[in-house]
């Protein structure tokens, strides 16, 4: 009978061991915040998963470019006909973060014939990935030809995309999630400086300085994975862009935060500032750069 | 013996029904709601499962830009997310500003927060009181 007990007991605590993962983020969290008070963080395969969640979405990008009032233009995106080329799982994984992001780009823009030809991009990178069955496309196709409904398809695309991301976790893919999230930031960076490019915008340049907190995420990611060749030169290219980043000069000022309740929120204006001060120069490296990797990656 | 194993029998029973309770779908789309009168577009959806309360925090890091203004939502079964806070820190783990105020005892459902720099920001979702251990957070932005 004692054997039964400990047999029951052991199985009970593994149960609860199994569902406890959510915990292990706040330890993770925690044990992060020592390490960004110690300088650069090393990443380990238990922060992954905290290191992809923190990474912004490409849509406030997207959204500031539209918010600029800059015009829309499809010659910036990737064409669904390249497809064919992307037979492994690297280009699939990139590509998928490509497509994503031309995606939110189209949607922020309403312009529906382009999301559904993008979805087909999606998807298809999705299915030949294995997780296609974790994409909504049906329903994020119906709200895509909706002119009032922006708002649930952004929430339904970035909930598929972040349900997706979680799958890989969970079937120890990461390196995947890790390539869908380079590829969906290059993408939104080559939109950015390209459009910047053509139509300069100071809001648009500090949110292209702003990215470099990002890349050092990225390229921290990309770092675990570096004893794969292609994810080793990928990284050794964000390395290089890195480097163009560096010379983007950020100063900060103190000042005090504002709080105030209003309708039953708390309103916070955060005090300080800061401003990023980059050269003409610098914007140039940064956009062939990023045009050299993106025109890598979609090729 | 065979009541010590219908004792844990009706733990592990319960800590399963417990985990299988806590779908947040509802609460996910009551912050989804709160997100649109200020025009704020949809960014993440945070599930939040303090596993009846074995939990006593639950943090995640997201990077906030310089000059973007983001709105991070909350609810639960409560209609006033009774018991449900969130604190969000900088990057260097200074509270910045937190859901419940301490002085009024109130539990606010949402924070609007202009950020003056881009960093990584953490937010830290407890329970204080009650026993509402599932609920969800929304983060939503504007420029």
């Amino acid at each position: 009978m004692k054997k039964v007990f400990y047999s029951f007991l052991t199985i009970s605590l593994c149960f609860i061991i199994a569902c406890d993962n959510d915990s292990e983020i706040s330890q993770v969290a925690s044990d992060t915040t020592k390490r960004v008070k110690s300088g650069k963080e090393a990443i380990d395969k238990k922060t992954i998963k905290e290191f992809v969640d923190r990474i912004p979405s490409p849509m406030i990008i997207s959204s500031i470019i539209k918010d600029s009032g800059i015009d829309y233009d499809q010659t910036l995106l990737n064409s669904v006909d390249n497809e064919s080329k992307y037979v492994i799982e690297f280009k699939q994984a990139l590509n998928l973060g490509v497509f994503s992001t031309d995606l939110g780009y189209a949607n922020i823009y309403e312009k529906s014939q382009d999301a559904i030809n993008l979805l087909v991009g999606v998807k298809d990178m999705a299915d030949n990935l294995k997780i296609g069955q974790y994409f909504e496309f049906e329903k994020i196709k119906q709200l895509s030809k909706s002119k009032d409904k922006l708002d649930e398809l952004l929430q339904l695309t970035e909930e598929n995309l972040i349900n997706i991301n979680n799958k890989l976790y969970e079937q120890d893919r990461s390196d995947l999630t890790v390539l869908i999230i380079t590829g969906g930031w290059v993408e939104v960076m080559y939109l950015a400086t390209q459009v910047v490019q053509k139509k300069p915008n100071k809001d648009l340049e500090q949110m292209i300085a702003d990215q470099k907190i990002v890349l050092d995420q990225i390229v921290q990611l990309l770092d675990y994975y570096a004893s794969q060749s292609k994810m080793r030169d990928l990284h050794d290219e964000l390395v290089d862009l890195q480097k163009s980043f560096e010379k983007i000069k950020f100063t900060q000022s103190e000042g005090e935060s504002k709080q105030v309740e209003k309708e039953g929120t708390v309103v916070v204006e955060q005090g300080g500032s800061e401003q990023a001060e980059m050269s003409k120069e610098t914007l140039n490296e940064i956009t062939t750069k990023v045009a050299a990797i993106r025109n890598k990656i979609i090729s | 013996m065979k009541k010590r194993i219908l004792l844990l029998m009706l733990a592990w029973g319960f800590i399963y029904w417990a985990n299988a309770q806590c779908d947040v779908t509802e609460y996910t789309n009551k912050c989804a709601e709160r997100l649109k009168p200020q025009g704020y577009k949809y960014l993440k959806s945070y599930k939040l499962d303090f596993m009846n309360g074995s939990k006593k925090q639950i943090i995640y890091s997201y990077v906030f830009s310089n000059n973007t203004s983001y709105r991070i939502t909350l609810a639960n079964g409560d209609k006033d997310n009774k018991g449900l806070f969130v604190t969000l820190l900088d990057s260097e783990k200074k509270p910045v500003v937190s859901s419940y105020l301490e002085k009024e005892k109130k539990y606010m459902p949402a924070i609007d927060i202009k950020c003056s720099r881009t960093g990584i920001y953490y937010l830290a979702y407890e329970v204080k009181e009650g026993k509402d251990y599932c609920g969800s957070s929304v983060i939503g932005f504007k420029r």
